[in-house]
């Protein structure tokens, strides 16, 4: 019987370019135990788990200093099977059951053993549909959901998750977590949706602990209530307009009217691939209608999910306006690349940029941020007084705003 | 430009049903039979009739997405020369675009399991498959980059240095995590590969393709 098998003592961690990522943390998790791992951006969550699986320092180079046995041998990728939080960048195969089973072949797994098992998780994450089709016109949810499939097909004593489900539905990441955390082998999570911890044996924090975020967020709650009842409605105030909107990919896949008045900030929600982006972009005016008509007033500006489009200059300061990284309180980022910040990082510098337009398109700007800047982006967004439309799967955020567009 | 972008991802998202060794072994050889007829009419006809045959209207589409560079081709081929040559070799490249459109058309799988047919490394093959996939990728991600820009009030020539610049990073941090994925799946170069059977369609495209490439000798031979 193994016991006591992930064990992490006075562990510090400096990446290569001298940034300090974790200092003096220790961390253990008993086999078949599930541990919710929660901090701030910019905590240290994905570097501690990347020092599970070997990747750190094994891939990442820098110095590493402390005690780490894992089932009490040194860390590797025979043992704990890592998922990070962009699908996109995880895909290595062009079919789905190739790209599960892919992890499998190269343990040495016979193809049949391996497209069992891989069918056999397939089903279980209800993707077994999707085994045939090709990763690429899958949507950034289903990605996400391909990668937890082969986690869970693995061999691996242990999983380590960073951020699996922000690009997850909350029933779909529900339903999957419970799957996932039924087997008998150690899972390790780290996530910002905090709700999710009651699913875990118990929670590790890095950094800050979490009743400090709870507090700032019941009191934002109550800001936010205040501030709506201030906004009042007029015809003349309406700056984006849909009337029978039909929109998509050539596919019709959106069909809505409604119509935000200025100021306004409004969610769009929806199950994966139900066009919450489609929906955005059709708004934006990069898409065009398939039937009916939008019409929006004053200049659209959006982020998308994948911050790094929207950089092309040396610094941030280069990239958004003074204003408005005092107002997102990016003000210490100013003279850093904005390509070398943290995944985060670079999608509050990406909202803080979008927010030079009149109409502020969003897409999912809450996914992996921490539980704080959840709780403040609203805030931020309102005292700018522009209009806002945020395609989310945080339906926190949602129900917090003026209105809702719900896709099926 | 978003416009040839979304065309051009439409051409390269896989959807080839033939055996990816016989369009392996076709396209040098129609390739070299157009380089040693110096670029005949006629082959070029052939070989783009064999590109529809297996490509079908994406050859065709290919051709139109490459207009610009064939326009700009012609056009430096006519200060050169005459306008008979000039149109013949634009009409030859036109031909090994279409031709290009039918090996980007094959799904990464199955280039892969093809490569290993012919006893090229597993390694290097799936890398090779990989390189194509990502390819795919960079061209939705340079369209995505071009409409973000695009909203964020950029306009002109401009445009085309911040995306190279954007492009350039998107391209590094992709590759840095993808290497990271294949270091932590554990790559080991150790694959199944099954290749489909082929076809009397593909049986019969090779003997068309032999006989494009011998026709194209004949007339070499001809000429000497």
């Amino acid at each position: 019987m193994i016991d006591s098998m992930i064990e992490l003592k006075n562990v510090s961690y400096t990446y290569p370019n001298g940034r300090r990522a974790l200092d003096n943390v220790s961390f253990h998790a008993q086999h078949g135990e599930k541990v919710f791992v929660a901090g701030k951006t910019g905590s240290g969550k994905s570097t501690l788990l990347r020092i599970l699986n070997g990747l750190i320092p094994g891939f990442y180079g820098g110095k590493l200093n402390g005690d780490v046995r894992v089932y009490g041998r040194k860390p590797g990728v025979k043992r704990v099977f890592f998922v990070s939080q962009h699908p996109e960048e995880q895909i290595l195969c062009d079919r789905v059951i190739d790209e599960i089973t892919f992890p499998l072949l190269q343990r040495g797994w016979s193809w049949r053993d391996a497209v069992s098992s891989a069918e056999e998780a397939a089903k279980r994450c209800g993707i077994e549909h999707l085994l045939e089709r090709s990763t690429t016109g899958l949507s950034e949810g289903e990605k996400q959901l391909v990668v937890i499939s082969a986690a869970m097909a693995s061999d691996a004593d242990c999983i380590v998750l960073d951020e699996p489900f922000s690009h997850l539905y909350p029933d779909i990441a529900g339903s999957i977590l419970k799957k996932l955390l039924r087997t008998d082998r150690t899972v390790i999570s780290s996530e910002h949706r905090l709700e999710m911890a009651e699913y875990f044996d118990r929670t590790f924090w890095l950094g800050n602990s979490g009743e400090m975020d709870s507090r700032v967020d019941s009191g934002i709650e109550e800001d936010l209530r205040v501030d709506r009842e201030k906004v009042g409605r007029e015809e003349s105030s309406i700056v984006v307009e849909a009337e029978g909107l039909t929109a998509g990919y050539g596919e019709p896949v959106v069909h809505t009217s409604f119509e935000i008045a200025e100021g306004e900030i409004y969610a769009i929600v929806g199950p994966n691939g139900s066009g919450k982006t489609t929906l955005l972009k059709t708004i934006a005016g990069i898409l065009k209608p398939i039937e009916g008509k939008i019409r929006v007033r004053g200049r659209v500006s959006m982020a998308f999910q994948y911050p790094n489009y929207h950089f092309s200059a040396r610094s941030v300061e280069k990239e958004v306006s003074p204003e408005m990284l005092e107002v997102f309180g990016l003000t210490h980022l100013s003279n850093r690349h904005p390509h070398t910040l943290s995944g985060g990082e670079a999608k509050r510098v990406s909202i803080a940029k979008a927010f030079a337009g009149d109409v502020v398109l969003l897409d999912e700007p809450t996914a992996g941020q921490d539980y704080a800047f959840r709780s403040r982006f609203l805030r931020i967004a309102r005292k700018t007084g522009k209009t806002v439309v945020i395609a989310t799967h945080d339906l926190k955020l949602a129900s917090m705003c003026d209105g809702v567009i719900e896709l099926c | 430009m978003l416009k040839m972008l979304q065309e051009a991802e439409k051409i390269l998202s896989p959807e080839f049903r033939g055996d990816a060794r016989v369009v392996m072994v076709c396209t040098p050889a129609l390739t070299l039979a157009l380089y040693i007829s110096s670029f005949r009419v006629e082959v070029s006809l052939l070989i783009m009739a064999i590109a529809c045959m297996y490509a079908g209207l994406r050859a065709l589409k290919a051709v139109i997405i490459a207009s610009p560079f064939l326009a700009f081709f012609a056009a430096s081929s006519l200060l050169l020369s005459d306008a008979t040559h000039a149109a013949t070799t634009t009409f030859g490249l036109a031909s090994l675009v279409a031709l290009g459109s039918v090996l980007a058309a094959i799904p990464p799988a199955e280039l892969s399991c093809a490569l290993v047919y012919f006893k090229v490394p597993y390694r290097f093959a799936f890398l090779v498959s990989l390189a194509v996939r990502m390819f795919r990728v960079y061209i939705r991600d340079l369209r995505q980059a071009m409409e973000a820009m695009k909203l964020s009030g950029e306009r002109g020539v401009a445009i085309y240095a911040k995306l190279l610049k954007a492009m350039t990073s998107i391209a590094v941090l992709r590759s840095i995590a993808i290497a990271e994925t294949l270091y932590s799946r554990g790559f080991s170069g150790k694959a199944e590969c099954f290749c489909r059977r082929p076809s009397r369609f593909d049986y019969l495209v090779l003997l068309f393709s032999a006989i494009v490439l011998v026709y194209s000798l004949v007339l070499v031979s001809g000429m000497m």
